[in-house]
């Protein structure tokens, strides 16, 4: 698996959540989370991970209230 | 009637008595203010990913009801004054809810709630005397 990052293949992923409805996006769940995060607590962009606009941006909310309830750092540099 | 949610985070080391008085402080100020009462339930005990007030360690909680702003302008109003509370976010699950229809769905089960997933940064901690509603 090349992972997420695509970039220079030319091949458009397709939007994970689109082609299957049945994962869900929470908040409370961080594990999951992780996968939309960078090493150093950043939110991946779309371009990396092939989500849609509409998914991306669901994702992105549930990544910054995780933050909020202390599941997934802001930064890399908390002590 | 409005959906609500909220995750409150109790300090590490609070003991269950005190978690047990929160809850149930919570849980009637929900049905006081005409506000239905979805679930309680305990989360898990988890390391915090960065420290809230000198915590590295918190108890999570999650409210699920019904109602209307009041309800949950008080229950943020409790929450922000209780100091064992070191966090808490509410959130608006939906708008227009058909109240009676929603509460047989959370009591037939139907709504599967989410658990918290394992890994390094956030194990989950065998919640012991506490009881997981």
């Amino acid at each position: 698996m090349m992972g997420l990052g695509m970039v220079g293949t030319g091949r458009k992923k397709a939007c994970r959540f689109c082609s299957d409805a049945l994962i869900s996006m929470d908040y409370k769940e961080p594990k999951f989370l992780t996968f939309f995060v960078s090493e150093r607590g950043k939110i991946v962009p779309r371009r990396l991970t092939g989500n849609c606009a509409f998914h991306q941006r669901r994702i992105t909310e549930a990544v910054k209230r995780a933050r909020i309830l202390a599941l997934l750092p802001f930064t890399a540099s908390h002590r | 009637m409005r959906e609500y949610e909220a995750v409150y985070i109790l300090k590490g080391n609070i003991e269950a008595a005190a978690a047990e008085k929160i809850g149930e402080k919570i849980k009637d100020l929900i049905v006081n203010q005409k506000g239905i009462l979805l679930g309680h339930r305990y989360l898990g005990k988890k390391t915090l990913a960065y420290r809230i007030e000198k915590e590295t360690r918190g108890n999570y909680y999650l409210v699920s009801f019904l109602g209307e702003g009041p309800v949950l302008a008080e229950l943020e109003r409790i929450l922000r004054y209780t100091e064992e509370v070191i966090r808490f976010l509410s959130v608006k699950v939906a708008e227009e809810i058909d109240a009676k229809k929603r509460k047989e769905e959370f009591d037939a089960k139907k709504i599967i709630e989410p658990a918290f997933g394992s890994d390094s940064r956030v194990e989950i901690e065998e919640g012991g005397s506490r009881e997981a509603r």
